[in-house]
């Protein structure tokens, strides 16, 4: 029964849990904590001296360790693996900040796919219409956010399962520097590739939550040593004056003509705005599609042996497949990285931020197998990432934010040269203030007329 | 590649991997197979600019 008299956090809680549950349907969790959720809500709001994020709440994609709970990952799989002893990193510093944990999130299993249509727990619905889906894997987690049901939430990023969710529900995402956050007591998917990072509605949300996520972490060998820089402060700035770069060529073909649209009417909020390559993007979006196979397969080929059928059926059929990789892949893919990074170094020698697609196309239809691109069926489930997949191949930082077009959402991503965050926040911010980027309610979409 | 090539790679590459694969499976994972060696594939073609010796010795 709804409590009287509540304030503050526990308000927040309660509000969350009530939306939680009049937006069922949309199959946004896979576990809720309400009875957790009200108690260290409680705590909170008697809790003394200044918290960034108190009154806020979250809810984590179901890979990141919640102690004495069982870390899924969205499969069957992980059912018998021991509870876990601690709370990820990420969950624990989102929660000394103030911030609420009210769920765990849907997502493709193991993170292996770009949809959250999941054998298992089923689909995530968009909440911008639910026939179509939320994007994958932390499609979930996306889709809390854009629903209202949570203000922040955490995904993670191998080859765009922050950015292609984010694009289609219509939410700010944040893939970080490679390094920069810990994903200590997130479960794994391709050590080189793997990121964590926030979701919000604003610009100054996710700051927020990027600001409490900082800090180095001994628990993860890549985040150690790097020193916190405050993101929040740098979105009440005035309009930067940013040298940007629009990529063109790779990050162009087989994009939607409203993409390239809403790509170039953001872009033409930069009087500075200028064409820019990256030649060698095609050939790392394949070496990190490579990569991901044979390193996904690895981690996974005891399982693969022992309960094949116990996988997500298109899931096992993609790792098995990246177990019968050529050797000499894995040295190719080493050279593809070098030679992506060396050019985007010099690009940023003359761009402090680069512009580009977040997603080839709007939400695809939810069961919908295949989209075109350049005049070619192709999957889905493989090539939503199409333009997200070089971009974290070499770990560059990014922000996903949602284009104000009519109809369903459109993001691009905004890419900054390594550790340099600072810079994609100001032009993330910027494009907010300029009414170029934001997030709609689900209400606000369907009443809003084309720009 | 012929279908008949992949699905006999598949099962060489099994069997000699020790990994029992189901009649129904081999289907999902032929197509998986030939799409990540079309991958591969232009991997490999944009290799050949960078086997310099110089380049090689990189870590």
């Amino acid at each position: 029964m709804r409590k009287t008299g509540i304030t503050g956090s526990e308000q927040s809680v309660q509000t969350s849990l009530d939306r939680a549950a009049a937006m069922r349907h949309l199959n946004c969790f896979t576990a809720m904590f309400a009875n957790e959720a009200l108690a260290a809500a409680t705590a909170i709001d008697v809790a003394p001296g200044p918290l960034p994020l108190r009154g806020m709440t979250f809810a984590a994609k179901d890979l990141f360790d919640v102690a004495g709970r069982t870390t899924l990952a969205g499969s069957r799989i992980n059912e018998v693996h021991p509870a876990a002893t601690q709370s990820a990193t990420s969950l624990l510093r989102l929660q000394s900040a103030g911030a609420v944990l009210v769920g765990l999130t849907n997502m493709d299993e193991f993170a292996y796919g770009f949809s959250t249509e999941n054998a298992h727990y089923g689909p995530t619905r968009n909440p911008h219409d639910p026939g179509r889906i939320a994007g994958g894997s932390s499609g979930g987690s996306a889709a809390a956010v854009a629903a209202g049901i949570v203000s922040i939430a955490l995904g993670s990023d191998t080859n765009g399962s922050i950015r292609v969710p984010a694009s289609l529900c219509g939410v700010y995402g944040l893939k970080p520097t490679y390094g920069r956050l810990s994903r200590a007591g997130a479960f794994p998917f391709v050590a080189d590739l793997d990121h964590i990072g926030p979701f919000a509605r604003t610009v100054g949300d996710l700051a927020a939550a990027y600001d409490a996520l900082q800090g180095p972490d001994p628990r993860d060998s890549a985040c150690l040593g790097k020193r916190e820089e405050v993101a929040s402060g740098l979105t009440g700035q005035p309009p930067a004056d940013l040298r940007v770069g629009v990529l063109q060529g790779w990050f162009r073909q087989g994009a939607q003509e409203d993409v390239c649209a809403a790509l170039d009417q953001v872009a033409a909020a930069f009087p500075r705005a200028v064409h820019a390559e990256l030649a060698s993007a095609q050939a790392a979006r394949s070496a990190a599609f490579c990569l991901t196979a044979m390193a996904g397969a690895d981690l996974h080929s005891k399982p693969l042996r022992t309960r094949p059928m116990d996988f997500d059926p298109a899931v096992r059929d993609r790792l098995l497949a990246g177990l019968m990789l050529p050797a000499e892949t894995a040295y190719q893919v080493r050279r593809a990285r070098r030679r992506l990074m060396d050019e985007a170094l010099q690009l940023f020698q003359h761009c402090d931020v680069l512009l580009a697609p977040a997603t080839p196309c709007r939400a695809p239809e939810i069961g919908q197998d295949a989209i075109t691109i350049e005049g070619r069926e192709v999957s889905v489930r493989a090539n939503l990432g199409l333009y997200t997949q070089p971009i974290s191949f070499i770990g560059l930082p990014v922000i996903a934010a949602p284009v104000r077009v009519a109809g369903l959402p459109i993001g691009i991503q905004i890419i900054g040269p390594p550790w340099r965050e600072d810079l994609i926040f100001q032009a993330a911010a910027h494009l907010e203030r300029a009414g170029m980027t934001g997030a709609f309610s689900s209400a606000e979409q369907q009443a809003r007329v084309p720009l | 590649m012929p279908q008949e090539t992949i699905l006999n790679y598949i099962a060489a590459a099994a069997a000699l991997r020790d990994i029992a694969i189901e009649e129904d499976c081999l289907p999902g994972i032929a197509a998986n197979l030939s799409l990540l060696l079309y991958h591969c594939a232009i991997v490999s073609s944009e290799d050949t600019k960078s086997l310099e010796p110089a380049e090689l010795l990189r870590p």
